[in-house]
């Protein structure tokens, strides 16, 4: 008795999902454009954390912003010439320039010094 | 731009991609197939049209907003939305606990005439919205097995996956909301059109 009585429920439930499932509401119109409104918004966001700034600026204004402005490129240049004349100079200017240097210098230093002193090559002045 | 007859074939994993890149006809598909599905959620579960709509805008709010981080082939857009719209309807039934409104579903327009498929459709309308009568009786956890589980035909795995529990307590709270449900529901065989 009390199987059938379940077995009924289970059917008239069932029937009762049934109609409910084919009665699901329909979204208003409203509410679809709010909701499309809103991935525009959203989307407008993603588009806004993406995109670089484009500049127009010209090639020598981006190339000393690369360097760090001028103070960098003055510090640049510096280093750069400090570097040619260490490449040219002989051991004994090198150490001229940096005192207590010689005790800095690996063997291994030493050794790529000693390539350039068969060069005969002349010292430049530092500025 | 994706054609017409092309995105019914467009998974929603490629989808959450295509709109977090800017695809807003992606947008369009997703919001037509997954809004109803969270409005009806909704709806069962607070039985308040105006609310449902809050809601379910909301959860594809929610959508929108994590579809940069997505990542494919875990949870199911599905699956992910209505786990967001049941917790949203638990915060708003919390928030509002005592104040309970039916009004009832109103997929089915009222027929004009009196002919038996009109009477069919009354017939349904009026099942439809004493079972909806009899849902709102139920605790929320057993409401939103049922729901889930009976009108929206998800597997019982599915089911757990959205209530974040185990199969066996999604087992369990669908057999007694069952119960209940018929308890409700049992001074209505009648008049529902349910006794043979």
């Amino acid at each position: 008795m009390e199987k059938r009585k379940e077995m009924a429920d289970e059917v008239d439930l069932d029937a009762l999902f049934k109609a409910a499932q084919d009665a699901d509401p329909v979204p208003s119109a409203d509410l679809m454009a709010r909701v499309l409104a809103d991935s525009v918004a959203v989307q407008a966001g993603f588009a806004a954390q993406a995109v670089p700034v484009r500049t127009t600026r010209g090639w020598l204004a981006q190339a000393k912003e690369m360097v760090g402005g001028w103070a960098g490129a003055s510090a640049l240049t510096a280093v750069m010439c400090m570097g040619l004349i260490f490449g040219f100079s002989a051991p004994e200017t090198v150490m001229n320039f940096m005192p207590g240097a010689e005790t800095a210098i690996s063997d291994a230093g030493m050794e790529f010094l000693d390539l350039f002193e068969d060069e005969n090559l002349e010292v430049g002045s530092v500025s | 731009m994706m054609p017409l007859d092309a995105q019914s074939e467009i998974s929603d994993d490629a989808l959450m991609v295509l709109f977090a890149n800017g695809d807003s006809q992606a947008a369009s598909v997703l919001a037509f197939r997954h809004t109803p599905r969270v409005l009806a959620l909704a709806l069962r579960m607070l039985g308040d049209r105006a609310e449902a709509d809050d809601v379910a805008q909301d959860a594809m709010l929610r959508l929108w907003k994590v579809a940069p981080d997505w990542r494919q082939g875990e949870a199911k857009v599905s699956t992910w939305l209505y786990r967001v719209a049941a917790n949203l309807c638990t915060d708003r039934l919390r928030r509002y606990s005592g104040k309970r409104r039916n009004d009832g579903l109103d997929g089915i327009p009222e027929p004009a005439d009196e002919t038996p498929s009109a009477e069919t459709v009354l017939i349904q309308q009026d099942r439809a919205d004493a079972l909806q009568d009899a849902l709102m009786t139920l605790p929320e956890r057993q409401r939103l097995a049922v729901s889930l589980r009976f009108l929206k035909e998800m597997p019982n795995a599915e089911v757990a996956e959205v209530m974040d529990v185990t199969v066996e307590a999604v087992e369990s709270l669908l057999s007694r909301g069952k119960r209940a449900l018929a308890q409700a529901l049992a001074t209505r065989r009648a008049e529902l059109g349910l006794e043979s």
